[in-house]
């Protein structure tokens, strides 16, 4: 009586039923598409260009006429090179409107003014963003 | 009959309804994240009230040039004067008081930024669209007097997307 009882336990444990394997691939499934989701469709590069314009635009307001800074950016070239966009596209600074513009795509990007009255000029290095502050000449 | 019994308890309407909650989920959460602001008005205030200070201001004493009639703070600290015209992005506002009152005040860029600033620094409100502020107060000589000088700032830059 005992060891048929012990039987049936043991044929239990060994089949797992066909719709808990069901169950199982579909909540896998499932969590796989959201992950897939929530890595591809956030705009990322918007953030970064948000980031870097606003971080340049401090940059500047905080210098004195003379400053040179350099600035690593290699997350951002990596972005760039992503979207095949040429590096010395990256930043730019705008006169007109005393903004920085940042721009990691084909298309579109980020522009932030700031309010000092210098000249600024930027120029690509590698990974190194370079930034020169000088006193405006009228 | 027992098996479809089973798997109706495992894949019930329930669990749907709980996919679509946590699915709901990740969406607005990857939603708030990629169109989120990273706001510096603060900062950038902070940085302005710096500057207009340092530049009028040398070693404790008030600079010489401040009280004369062709006196041009966007010269004198290498502002952008079209960046502070009325309605735009910034503010600031110095007033130089001696021993009895107010003995000098400029202001300039939007005005309206000055009563947002006080409500928000006085009754510690925090409101989504009033700009970032910074109030720096000092105490320096001139003349051989000592006067005080306060310097407002004031910033509500939001930046903005650009079509290249």
């Amino acid at each position: 009586m005992k060891n048929s009882k012990f039987k049936t336990i043991k044929n239990k444990k060994a089949s797992i039923p066909l719709e808990l394997i069901i169950f199982l691939l579909l909540n896998l499934v499932f969590f796989i598409v959201m992950l897939f989701f929530a890595y591809s469709s956030g705009d990322k590069e918007f953030v970064y260009e948000q980031t870097l314009s606003k971080e340049i635009a401090l940059i500047i307001d905080n210098s004195r006429p003379g400053t040179i800074v350099s600035l690593d950016i290699t997350r951002y070239v990596e972005l760039a090179k992503e979207n095949k966009k040429e590096l010395e596209d990256i930043v730019k600074i705008n006169t007109e409107d005393n903004s920085v513009e940042v721009n990691l795509k084909q298309s579109g990007g980020y522009s932030y003014q700031y309010f000092s009255d210098y000249d600024v000029s930027v120029k690509t290095e590698a990974n190194l963003l370079i930034l020169n502050i000088e006193e405006k000449i009228e | 009959m027992t098996k479809n019994k089973k798997a109706e308890k495992l894949l019930s309407i329930w669990w749907f309804f709980v996919l679509a909650i946590i699915a709901g989920g990740i969406v607005i959460g990857v939603l708030i994240y990629s169109s989120s602001d990273v706001d510096i008005n603060e900062a950038e205030a902070r940085v302005l009230s710096e500057r207009i200070s340092n530049c009028l201001v040398d070693n404790g004493h008030l600079k010489l040039g401040v009280f004369e009639s062709d006196f041009d703070i966007f010269d004198f600290c290498n502002l952008n004067q079209e960046v502070f015209e009325e309605n735009t992005n910034f503010y600031f506002n110095i007033s130089v008081y001696d021993s009895k009152s107010l003995i000098f005040n400029l202001f300039k860029g939007s005005s309206s930024f000055e009563k947002d600033c006080r409500i928000g620094m006085t009754k510690d409100v925090e409101a989504e669209y009033f700009p970032g502020c910074s109030e720096k107060q000092e105490g320096v000589l001139f003349n051989g007097e000592i006067v005080r000088i306060n310097v407002l700032t004031a910033s509500n830059q939001n930046g903005r997307k650009i079509s290249v």
